[in-house]
């Protein structure tokens, strides 16, 4: 189940919110993109 | 630094979980709730009725400084729900993108999707057309000259929750 989340691009809830806070908390210049691979590492780093 | 946040789509499965932790943050927080869910709204925060669909409804409730977090969309996303997505998803995207415009918004957040999934076709350009309208140029903070300070945060993922509460797609 897990291995096939990963390849689903499923991210936890968890790793949801840490993302978005991060992209709160740290406004970009223009546009900023956070794709999957970020948001999981920003979720481990929570 | 605390940001003052209005948050569309505050009582679904991201914005109920998120704006408790905001506000632990030490940020200020404006949940906009539609007419007669006032009563399940997160604690801690402001809330304000609006509706989500309606540009004229949402604009007076942004303001210049502020950080709108869009999170508006049909919950339980699934193939089959095509006009529910484009009834609710796009239509609340365009309203809270272009009242955010309209009010100055400092900096936007939109969850939107990634693309392993070809099946959630309609699912995917309705997020696509939001995205798009997004990077119009009326949209993008222009270096850092005076009169215009909008700039949008596209992208994250979406909120679909199929197995519980503890994995989303994206």
């Amino acid at each position: 189940m897990h291995d096939a989340a990963r390849r689903l691009g499923l991210v936890t809830i968890q790793d949801m919110l840490t993302a978005l806070i991060r992209a709160i908390e740290y406004p970009p210049e223009s546009i900023r993109v956070i794709e999957v691979p970020e948001i999981r590492r920003l979720g481990g780093k929570g | 630094m605390s940001h003052h946040i209005v948050v569309i789509g505050s009582t679904g499965y991201l914005g109920s979980r998120l704006i408790p932790r905001l506000v632990e943050r030490g940020h200020t927080v404006t949940a906009v709730v539609r007419p007669g869910s006032r009563a399940i709204a997160a604690q801690g925060c402001r809330v304000v009725q609006a509706d989500p669909l309606d540009k004229a409804s949402l604009t007076p409730h942004l303001h210049a400084g502020d950080t709108v977090v869009q999170l508006v969309g049909v919950p339980k996303p699934a193939p089959w729900k095509g006009p529910q997505f484009r009834a609710v998803d796009l239509v609340a995207g365009r309203a809270s993108i272009d009242a955010a415009q309209a009010a100055g918004v400092d900096h936007f957040v939109y969850v939107s999707v990634a693309h392993p999934a070809p099946i959630m076709k309609d699912y995917i350009a309705v997020r696509r057309e939001c995205e798009d309208r997004l990077r119009l140029p009326a949209c993008v903070r222009q270096s850092s000259g005076p009169g215009i300070s909008w700039a949008p945060a596209p992208g994250i993922a979406t909120g679909v929750s199929p197995h519980g509460d503890d994995t989303v797609y994206a």
